[in-house]
């Protein structure tokens, strides 16, 4: 990457990161609100793991880009792991206690073995889960397909510089091997983990572009056509290609989700408004810091949180309060009893994250000194954490002020 | 060579290529869409699983299935095949099972038959070492069964499945690769439908036109989730043909078969003649079941025999031309490509452990009995000291070129002159030359305008006073003792026929990453293993110019240095070969080089080498196999072109058939490959260094040395193969020098009884390491204190 390219991204950053964090606090609002109200045109609205995919790209081609490969790769992995450990210490007895069944032949739940459990400690598949706990593990398979695109990630940022078309290509050939049936799922680990690679790797290699600057050298004429073709193409296809149970929920439709998902990225990378607004409405973005302070804990406990909503709202709402029979207002009831157990999940479980970052563990993510201006452009960049955090998430309150003086 | 300047020969080639794929797409257009149709009579309608709601309930019973519409008119229910119209009565238990369902699954089968039957179905063979005993036991019985075959089994082992049908056995499709047809797109299930079914009748002449699904299980619920592919069989033709009695043969050792109840009503088994190495369960289980049944009044019959739906689908047909382009397609990729990987394979163990190990053979005889080869050199030496010109040629080379002067003026062999010819550069060479003249008056200092390196070479040789020329480098580091360690072959040499010594080059920055150890790791082993195993036969196939010796007769016997491949060395090397001079290497005449740190600079020079080294080979190529050039020309030269292009050829091959291998049977296959030639590589990398006297904490490359190296060499192969077919000129890829060298202080080569400490880099010379990378900060690099000799001097 040449020398220019990284002081237009630097000098821009803290206005840029804004929007950025936006969109990261954005995809998990959605996340957690189609795990809850399941609506199939809520992934249209915001196709959040795609969008997730690319800004992780994008952190980790900016840290290759300062440190050595296995510098970075080791603190991303230690970043990761930890909230993935606290969970499965506190799931998986639950999950024994409660007897772990699972329906082989509904697809429900794994075996409990010790491959199983051993993904656990390193996610290189998705961690197992009971049918009792499916909803709960259900959000892991990000980790898994995060881990193995973080470890292919010098191979593939190499690659990409050197053949940016053939490279991002070969995404695109792994899922037209999968829909076209010249390789069947036949449902192990490797064919789950090859078609998410296979989905989401594109938007991977476009935040490697985003931060490459590449994306903001395409011309707005030729990016608008392009993401429009594939948003429709991906539409087309789920509606041409509808599953059984699903309908044409692109969510559920490898190959639509990931052309629908790389339009979406492509275009968003690419408008990259500046979002100053954010810092003028202090709630909001002191919301935005602590979303993204606490992305992974967020992200990894929302059915858990969910879960406990439904049973607290059956249990103690319902029947109470209005009739079981009245839809709108037990969902609502649903995602705000939803988004306090998360608070509370938050507090309890993420400073996780903070150790993990390696920075002043705080209980209570929430920013401490109001901000009134948005980040001085000709400051130095937040350095080192906040690109540094474990998801996607940019570390800590971003402010260096806010952060631990570690540096 | 290989260059075509008119680009006349790109585009012929690219008319070709179009061509080429032009007509395999017309052939395509021609041959698929008639062999993927149905052989079988298809009804007029098409029905999806969206219309049967998904899972239908399951009704009746029989060994075969098919999806039914429900017909209910005026109280009356009925129903029909959806596909072909064709009306079913359903029995009343069926319709109560049926609900208000508009479709079902309906087991049924079987007819007014005179006595109880019993259809033996054989699954995942036909296998080598059971089927025949099967078959036998079968035969002697006098007993007919069906056997299920895929398509991918059935064109390896043709000969068995002729044997089966001419025993008059019943063969049924069990579609070509035994994959779950419910998660399958639609086109695949077609194709493994059809394609399985043509293969059968293109082998046995007999029609297959029923099918087991893979993976069809007796319960209801594992029924449900067959009914996308019970559609798809009954949409292409296909009668569904399971079974009604599961014998559990195919259960690990220990556990029971199930024998069916022998109760008087009609039984389908299902048992294995393959899939796993218990199959005596299976052959003791029949030859004990046939006679037991047989006296309980049973008729052992096919199931085309048994089942009214089957009737006709086992009849004899003519193979049709399409029959015949499945079994190649088919016979292609499932039995052909498994062919072509077995000699692959034995071609890949015979390169890797011969070869090798004739190698390592080579290079341990070649080092007994030459310590006193080399003693007796010295001696010469010592006695006779012959004139000697270093010849440098230098292009751009400001940041380097005084430092390797310097090691070459603490030569401890009176070198006449080191000879400096600058070809035009544009930097500060030649002022670097002159300072160092002052130093040492033995530099001089030759200036011409830019010609390249072949070029700047001759020139030199046309001024130079020495009777032998040292070749070095310009970026290259010596020790004292490598230019009399180079030139005492001479001295010793009894007919004067020796016409260059090779030196050992070595990598000078190894600590700076994993690119540079690598490759340090390739130069050690493949010097002093392959190049000292050449040496032994008399055939070094490449004397590097970065460090040897010549007789500058030999060079100008040979017409000098050429400029028409990218490789003049190995050119060279090959023109002093045919004009009759000896060449050797010596094995402590080190030189230290700057390797490539990063994977581009690495992937620019290798393909500079691979291309020139293909070039002089090409050149050369009345050499190959011709018997005047001996080890040279019967097994050298022979073996590179070899090693060349067989992997040019069959890599892609190789490759997907590696992403095969690991998705029916995991990962294991493809390490158990990888540790096999990781073994032997470690093997000669051990030896080599042992030889070389270097550190053997080299070894821990090893494991990465085949990650790095196949790639690399699949690159290589085909970046040189295009652009050789290209016909433009690879340009000289020049590497930017860093300057970036390890300290070389400790003893890095062997300690030669004779010739004093072989030290490289005495204290007394100091290394001076500038840096000139603008592209790296100063202080990016300081990170890599440990890789600058002395980076204080640097600034």
């Amino acid at each position: 990457m040449s020398a220019a390219t990284e002081t237009c991204v630097s000098a821009t950053a803290g206005v840029r990161s804004r929007y950025i964090d936006c969109l990261r606090a954005l995809a998990l609002v959605r996340v957690i609100a189609y795990h809850l109200l399941s609506w199939a045109w809520l992934p249209l609205l915001f196709p959040s793991m795609g969008v997730m995919f690319a800004l992780a790209g994008g952190l980790v081609a900016s840290s290759l880009g300062r440190r050595d490969q296995w510098s970075v790769l080791r603190s991303r992995v230690r970043r990761l792991l930890p909230s993935l450990w606290v969970m499965g210490l506190l799931l998986v007895p639950v999950m024994v206690w409660r007897g772990w069944t699972y329906d082989p032949v509904g697809f429900v739940g794994q075996p409990l073995d010790w491959r199983g459990l051993l993904f656990w400690v390193v996610p290189f598949a998705t961690p197992v889960g009971s049918d009792w706990g499916a909803d709960l593990v259900l959000p892991l398979w990000y980790l898994r397909t995060y881990l193995w695109l973080l470890l292919l990630s010098p191979a593939l940022l190499w690659l990409f510089r050197r053949w940016p078309v053939w490279t991002l290509s070969g995404p695109l050939v792994v899922m037209l091997a999968f829909t076209s049936g010249a390789v069947v799922d036949n449902g192990s680990r490797s064919d789950e983990l090859v078609l998410s690679l296979g989905t989401f790797g594109a938007c991977w290699l476009l935040g490697f572009a985003h931060h490459d600057g590449v994306l903001r050298r395409l011309p707005l004429r030729l990016v608008v056509p392009a993401s429009t073709c594939l948003l429709l193409a991906g539409l087309g296809w789920a509606l041409t290609h509808q599953r059984l149970d699903t309908g044409w929920n692109v969510n559920e439709i490898p190959i639509a989700n990931g052309l629908y998902s790389l339009g979406a990225v492509l275009l968003l990378l690419r408008i990259q408004p500046t979002f100053a607004w954010v810092a003028r409405v202090p709630w909001l973005d002191k919301l935005v810091s602590v979303m993204n302070a606490r992305a992974l804990t967020i992200y990894l406990w929302g059915n858990v949180a969910i879960a406990s909503a439904t049973t607290l709202e059956q249990r103690y709402v319902v029947g109470r309060w209005y009739d079981s029979a009245d839809e709108s207002l037990a969902r609502g009831a649903q995602w705000v009893i939803t988004w306090t157990v998360l608070a509370f999940i938050v507090l309890l479980l993420g400073w996780v994250e903070d150790v993990a970052a390696r920075r002043k563990v705080r209980i209570s993510p929430w920013p401490r000194r109001a901000r009134s201006q948005p980040v001085d452009p000709s400051a130095p960049p937040p350095q080192g954490d906040r690109l540094g955090s474990c998801i996607a998430a940019a570390g800590g309150p971003s402010r260096p002020a806010l952060t631990a003086p570690s540096r | 060579v290989f260059i075509d300047p008119t680009g006349r020969r790109w585009t012929a080639v690219r008319r070709l290529a179009a061509l080429l794929a032009g007509l395999v797409l017309v052939g395509l257009a021609l041959t698929v869409p008639s062999t993927l149709r149905s052989p079988q009579p298809t009804g007029p309608h098409e029905l999806t699983l969206s219309d049967t709601g998904g899972a239908p309930p399951v009704v009746g019973d029989g060994p075969l299935l098919r999806v039914l519409e429900v017909v209910r008119r005026q109280g009356v229910v009925r129903a029909r095949d959806p596909f072909t119209d064709e009306a079913v009565a359903l029995a009343d238990r069926e319709v109560r099972a049926a609900g208000a369902a508009p479709y079902v699954l309906q087991r049924y089968g079987y007819g007014a038959l005179p006595d109880p039957t019993i259809s033996l179905t054989f699954e995942a063979g036909p296998d080598p070492v059971w089927t025949p005993p099967l078959l036998a036991l079968l035969a002697e019985h006098d007993v007919p069964a069906t056997f299920f075959v895929t398509g991918e089994l059935a064109v390896r082992r043709d000969e068995l499945v002729r044997q089966a049908a001419a025993a008059g056995h019943s063969l049924g499709n069990l579609t070509v690769t035994y994959v779950n047809l419910s998660a399958a797109p639609a086109p695949r299930r077609r194709a493994e439908l059809v394609l399985g079914d043509r293969v059968l009748r293109a082998i046995t002449g007999q029609d297959a036109g029923f099918v087991r699904l893979p993976f069809t299980r007796a319960d209801d619920a594992a029924t449900q989730q067959m009914t996308a592919a019970v559609l798809a069989a009954q949409r292409t033709g296909y009668v569904v043909a399971g079974f009604d009695h599961d014998t559990g043969d195919l259960a690990p050792r220990g556990t029971q078969l199930t024998p069916p109840p022998l109760d008087g009503t009609n039984r389908t088994l299902l048992l294995h003649d393959g899939g796993a190495d218990n199959r005596e369960r299976t052959v003791d289980f029949l030859a004990e079941l046939i006679p037991r049944a047989k006296a309980a009044g049973y008729v052992f019959t096919t199931m085309p025999e048994a089942n009214a739906a089957l009737v006709g689908r086992s009849a004899p047909v003519q193979a049709t031309a399409w029959d015949n382009v499945a079994l190649y397609a088919v016979s292609a990729v499932y039995a052909w490509a498994g062919t072509a990987i077995y000699w692959l394979f034995l071609f890949a163990i015979f390169a890797v452990f011969c070869v090798s190990g004739l190698n390592i053979v080579l290079a341990l005889r070649r080092r007994r009995g030459r310590r006193a080869l080399l003693e007796q050199a010295d001696a010469d030496l010592a006695r006779h000291t012959p004139a000697v010109t270093v010849l440098l040629a230098a292009y751009n080379e400001e940041a380097v070129i005084a430092r390797t002067l310097e090691s070459l003026g603490s030569s401890s062999y009176p070198v006449t002159e080191f000879l400096v010819v600058d070809d035009g550069s544009s930097d500060q060479t030649a002022a670097q030359v002159r300072e160092a003249a002052q130093r040492d008056p033995r530099v001089r200092l030759v200036r011409q305008l830019n010609t390249g390196k072949a070029g700047a070479l001759n020139h030199g040789l046309t001024t130079a006073r020495g009777d032998l020329i040292v070749t070095v480098d310009a970026d290259t580091i010596v020790s004292p003792h490598t230019v009399s360690n180079l030139v005492r072959h001479f001295a010793a040499d009894p007919d004067g026929r020796l016409g260059a010594v090779a030196g050992v080059v070595r990598v000078g920055n190894l600590r700076t990453n994993l690119v540079t150890r690598w490759q340090a790791l390739e130069y050690v082993t493949q010097i002093s293993v392959e190049r000292a195993a050449q040496d032994a036969l008399g055939a070094i196939s490449i004397v590097p110019g970065a460090c040897a010796a010549w007789r500058k007769q030999a060079i100008l016997e040979a017409g000098g240095y050429r400029e028409d491949t990218l490789a003049e060395d190995c050119d060279l090397s090959l023109q002093l070969h045919r004009s009759g001079w000896r060449v050797t290497q010596d094995d402590d005449a080190v030189a230290f080089t700057e390797a490539p740190a990063t994977v581009d600079d690495l992937l620019k020079q290798r393909i500079r080498w691979t291309f020139g080294t293909m070039q002089a080979i090409t050149k050369n190529r009345d050499m190959l196999l011709n018997r005047r050039y001996g080890w040279l020309g019967m097994f050298v030269l022979p073996w590179y072109m070899l090693s060349v292009l067989v992997p040019l050829l069959t890599l892609p091959l190789v490759a997907v058939m590696a992403l095969v291998a690991v998705r029916a049977s995991g990962g294991g296959v493809v390490l158990l490959y990888f540790a096999v030639f990781t073994a032997a590589h470690a093997t000669t990398a051990a030896v080599g260094l042992r030889l070389a006297g270097a550190d053997l904490r080299q070894m821990l490359v090893v494991p990465a040395y085949r990650i790095v190296y196949e790639p690399l060499r699949a690159y290589l192969l085909y970046a040189c193969a295009f652009k050789a077919l290209q016909g433009r000129r690879v340009g000289w890829n020049k590497l930017v020098r860093t300057g970036a060298m390890d300290d070389h202080g400790a003893p890095a080569t062997r300690h030669e009884p004779g010739t004093g400490p072989a030290r490289f880099l005495p204290a007394r010379t100091p290394a001076v390491v500038i840096d000139l990378t603008p592209s790296q900060p100063a202080a990016a690099r300081a990170e890599h204190q440990g890789d600058l000799a002395a980076a204080g001097a640097g600034r």
